[in-house]
């Protein structure tokens, strides 16, 4: 619990129309997508990075936890505040600064809406590319605390790729400028990089500068069906192999093909496996890649083949891939998706074996998987599907999540591609980071030596991750 | 503490929101308040809390929980096709509390049976329809048509008139969809319900979507259906209308009764019409809605301005099929209900 006294300060700072302190509003302010769940103390609105300095240095003179959240859809526990305190909600920081697309860069607050910033972008024939399947609804504050990326990685890298500087409200409230607005910099440590990805652990960010791209004038998709996973896993590789770059090259098994054909209705091919890959570029070259892609796949097993430039069936076809992981809740009668092991990434090649293990834990511990992902550089997404009231279902999961992790990291492949770290994978993340750890605790503790930025998260966590859990009471006795 | 026995019964569709947020997208009370209570996904939060005795009630419980139109837009962006708008319903179910405005409302329901705490004597209309008994069409007009609204009443009347169609004008109870909305038990409809069995009706006509969706739970027993469907079926001739005018999908006659292609057949029959940006299943709610727009003005007349705004812009009368969006949105800009285009241009 904060101090009334501190409590009425924060509000003198945003206002009392800026403060949410209901029940219902701080329960609210307690979730994001994962399965934990802890309430704040005070959700403060911010609006500029005045505010969050004041209220950041009351914060840092009562050691009180501080957690930036964007639009809550971190997939690992990462917006949720365990330790309780103040919750900073970014999203009224929404404006767009600049976009200079002669000097190829943009600079915004961090609480806009990524969909938001590329509709403005693209009215000037540019974009910002990560692309991740939450797009239509994440902040870019958010995607930069996670090094959020996407389909289009494979081509076009993840957030951190497009990450110039930005202005960041250190712990104790002074405001530092990390990075510039050039596109190329060798001025001293590269501290913009280092919030890449550091889940609101070291500050909070309250101006970023992206590096924009020109958009492609064209795009093509073609769709590959396989009668096996391994063989559509070994299409991937055959495609990387070949040398060709495609603009995304995702692959889906049967699990994941019915759940988006059942919940909306995309019509994809109903098969074992499907490989989407799409191109972009110049006329003359994504008419001859897209043929390219659909000769290898041939060549890999594949039965069916389609391609399309047809702008409404592939916006058909990619609102279908970003809505795998959610429609896979209305898979089964009574499971339903839960956060859990979604978006390690392996050596490319390994993709076959990985997937084939993944079946075999999942087989043996009960339980469903769907796997899906952006196959192309090596990212798996897995679903793991449970009835969150039956009996033990919680420990087979915890049990399988640690199996595919293991997997995972004896493969040479790590437990986030890119949805970070949070709660949900924070163990494995210490096993896979050993001989970092130490580092990492150290760069934590000289930034934020009171530990109040979103404390007790990635590689402070202890203890198992079936815990905080959002799911009714049954269940957490069940686990504890 | 409540038994939350309706949302237990649903328990397993709350489960499946994996709170991605995607409802967040267009939702109107969200785009208007911005915090994650003003959000589906946040009332959906709310229901696990409730469910898990994690929270129990209090007034920003029901605050929450009320501050929702019910429109079903959210549903239409989610993956998981949780049926959003049924469990924030079955949520309000639960709740003992009601907010002063909704209290007010159902008083008066109880009262005067409306929910504007009007004298029923005021809604009396020159036009009666024709005696029960020689009839086996009735046409149900709401409260909004008999008290607040009386022109399209008139109008609805005015049109069966025209065409010759004989109807009992059924006025005198509340449907009590507001009642129902709150999420308290709705008494209304048994009461409408004994007075239909003595007569010999068999099918009844709506120009208040609302009001046909309190009839759903008798719609074996009589043929329900909303103006619009029952004019589009007949073999009119609507003179041209002169004017540029938009259609405004009611989410109830929308989303709720799947109700498009009816009044646009109407429209297009008076000289063509425009849609909005967003149209049909995407339709923007108005925040209309009798419950809702009493409790929170504020943010209702938000929702209204916009939707003004972009007729507006097009240089367009909106047109309404529902007395609720029509009382609402007249208070902001130019409407006309679809019962007056055709009685006007019949
Ligand atoms: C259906 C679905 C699909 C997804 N698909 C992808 C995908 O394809 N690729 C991908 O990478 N991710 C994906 N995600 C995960 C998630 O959407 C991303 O990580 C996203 O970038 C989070 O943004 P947010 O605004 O919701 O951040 P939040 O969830 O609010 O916050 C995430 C983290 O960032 C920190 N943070 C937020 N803003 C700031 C700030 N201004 N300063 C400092 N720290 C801050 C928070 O403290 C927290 O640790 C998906 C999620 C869902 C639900
Ligand atoms: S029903 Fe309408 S108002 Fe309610 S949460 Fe959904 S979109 Fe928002
Ligand atoms: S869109 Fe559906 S699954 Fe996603 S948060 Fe909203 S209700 Fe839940």
């Amino acid at each position: 619990m904060i101090d009334g006294a501190v409590a009425e300060e924060i509000k003198g700072v945003v206002g009392e129309d800026n403060i949410i302190s209901s029940h219902a509003g701080l329960y609210t302010y307690g979730f994001d997508a994962s399965i934990h769940h802890s309430m704040p103390d005070i959700v403060a609105r911010v609006h500029n990075v005045e505010e969050v300095s004041k209220i950041v240095r009351l914060a840092y003179e009562h050691s009180i936890p501080v957690i930036a959240r964007g639009s809550g859809t971190a997939l690992s526990g990462q917006s949720v505040p365990i330790e309780g305190g103040i919750v900073l909600d970014m999203t009224p920081m929404k404006r767009i600064k600049e976009i200079r697309v002669e000097d190829l860069y943009c600079t915004v607050e961090p609480g806009i809406i990524y969909g938001k910033l590329n509709e403005e972008l693209a009215k000037k024939n540019f974009f910002f590319p990560p692309s991740p399947g939450s797009g239509d609804v994440c902040t870019v504050g958010g995607m930069v605390a996670t090094n959020a990326s996407g389909m289009r990685a494979i081509k076009y890298g993840a957030t951190r790729d497009y990450v110039l500087g930005m202005e960041v409200v250190m712990p104790d409230g002074s405001i530092a400028h990390f990075g510039t607005r050039t596109i190329k910099n060798s001025s001293g440590y590269q501290l913009e990089k280092l919030m890449v990805g550091s889940e609101g652990t070291l500050g909070i960010i309250t101006e970023i500068t992206f590096r924009i791209i020109p958009l492609p004038e064209h795009r093509a998709i073609s769709i590959a069906s396989f009668d096996s996973l391994e063989k559509a896993g070994q299409g991937i590789s055959n495609i990387i192999a070949s040398g060709l770059l495609p603009s995304a090259l995702e692959i889906m098994d049967s699990v994941c093909i019915t759940a988006v054909n059942k919940s909306m209705g995309i019509g994809l091919p109903e098969c074992e496996a499907l490989i989407l890959a799409e191109v972009d570029g110049e006329e003359e070259v994504i008419k001859r890649d897209i043929k390219l892609i659909a000769d290898i796949c041939k060549e890999s097993g594949a039965g069916n083949i389609e391609f399309t430039y047809d702008k409404d069936r592939m916006a058909d076809l990619w609102r279908g891939r970003k809505g795998v992981l959610p429609s896979l809740s209305r898979y089964g009668e009574d499971m339903v998706s839960v956060s859990l092991a979604d978006d390690m990434s392996v050596p490319i090649s390994k993709i076959p074996v990985a997937i084939k293990k993944f079946q075999e834990i999942a087989k043996k511990n009960g339980i469903l998987i769907g796997t899906y992902g952006h196959a192309g550089d090596g990212n798996l997404h897995t679903k793991v599907l449970i009835n969150p009231t039956a009996e033990g279902s919680w420990r087979h999961a915890e049990n399988a999540v640690d199996e595919i992790y293991r997997v995972v990291i004896s493969l040479g492949g790590t437990v986030s591609g890119e949805h970070g770290i949070g709660i949900s994978k924070a163990p494995w993340m210490q096993i896979e980071r050993k001989d970092s750890l130490a580092v990492m605790k150290e760069i934590k503790k000289a930034i934020d030596p009171k530990n109040i930025m979103n404390p007790g998260k990635m590689m402070q966590w202890h203890g198992s991750i079936i815990s905080y859990l959002r799911y009714p009471e049954n269940e957490r006795n069940e686990s504890s | 503490m409540s038994e939350m026995n309706h949302l237990k019964k649903i328990q397993h569709e709350i489960m499946c929101c994996t709170g991605c947020g995607y409802c967040k997208k267009a939702c109107p009370t969200f785009d208007m308040g911005g915090t994650e209570a003003d959000s589906g996904r946040g009332k959906i939060f709310l229901a696990y809390g409730l469910l898990s005795g994690e929270i129990e009630e209090d007034t920003s419980v029901i605050q929450t929980l009320q501050k929702c139109t019910l429109c079903g837009r959210c549903e239409q962006d989610c993956p998981s096709l949780v049926k959003i708008s049924d469990i924030i319903h079955a949520a309000r179910k639960d709740l003992h509390g009601v907010l002063p405005a909704h209290q007010k409302i159902m008083d008066s329901i109880a009262k005067y049976g409306n929910p504007f705490g009007m004298e029923s004597e005021s809604r009396k209309n020159e036009q009666r329809g024709v005696e029960a008994e020689n009839t086996e069409i009735a046409y149900f007009a709401g409260c909004m048509e008999n008290y607040m609204e009386k022109g399209l009443k008139r109008a609805a009347l005015s049109i069966f008139e025209k065409l010759g169609v004989d109807v009992a004008v059924i006025d005198n109870e509340c449907c009590g969809n507001p009642v129902e909305i709150i999420g308290r038990e709705n008494k209304q409809l048994s009461k409408i319900e004994k007075k239909l069995d003595d007569m010999a009706i068999k099918k009844i006509i709506f120009s208040c979507p609302s009001c046909m969706q309190s009839f759903l739970p008798l719609n074996k027993k009589f043929e329900i259906m909303h103006i619009s469907q029952f004019l589009a079926g007949m073999d009119l001739n609507l003179k041209d209308a002169g004017m540029k005018l938009i259609y405004h999908d009611s989410s109830v006659l929308g989303r709720k009764l799947g109700i498009y292609e009816e009044p646009r057949k109407l429209l297009e029959m008076a000289g063509g019409f425009i849609e909005f940006k967003q149209h049909e299943e995407l339709a923007q709610c108005c925040g209309g809605d009798l419950a809702f727009s009493a409790a929170f003005p504020d943010t209702a007349g938000k929702m209204a301005e916009r939707i003004v705004e972009e007729a507006r812009e097009k240089n367009a009368t909106i047109v309404t099929a529902s007395p609720h969006c029509y009382h609402h949105l007249k208070k902001y800009g130019d409407v006309i209900d679809i019962v007056e285009v055709v009685d006007r241009f019949l």
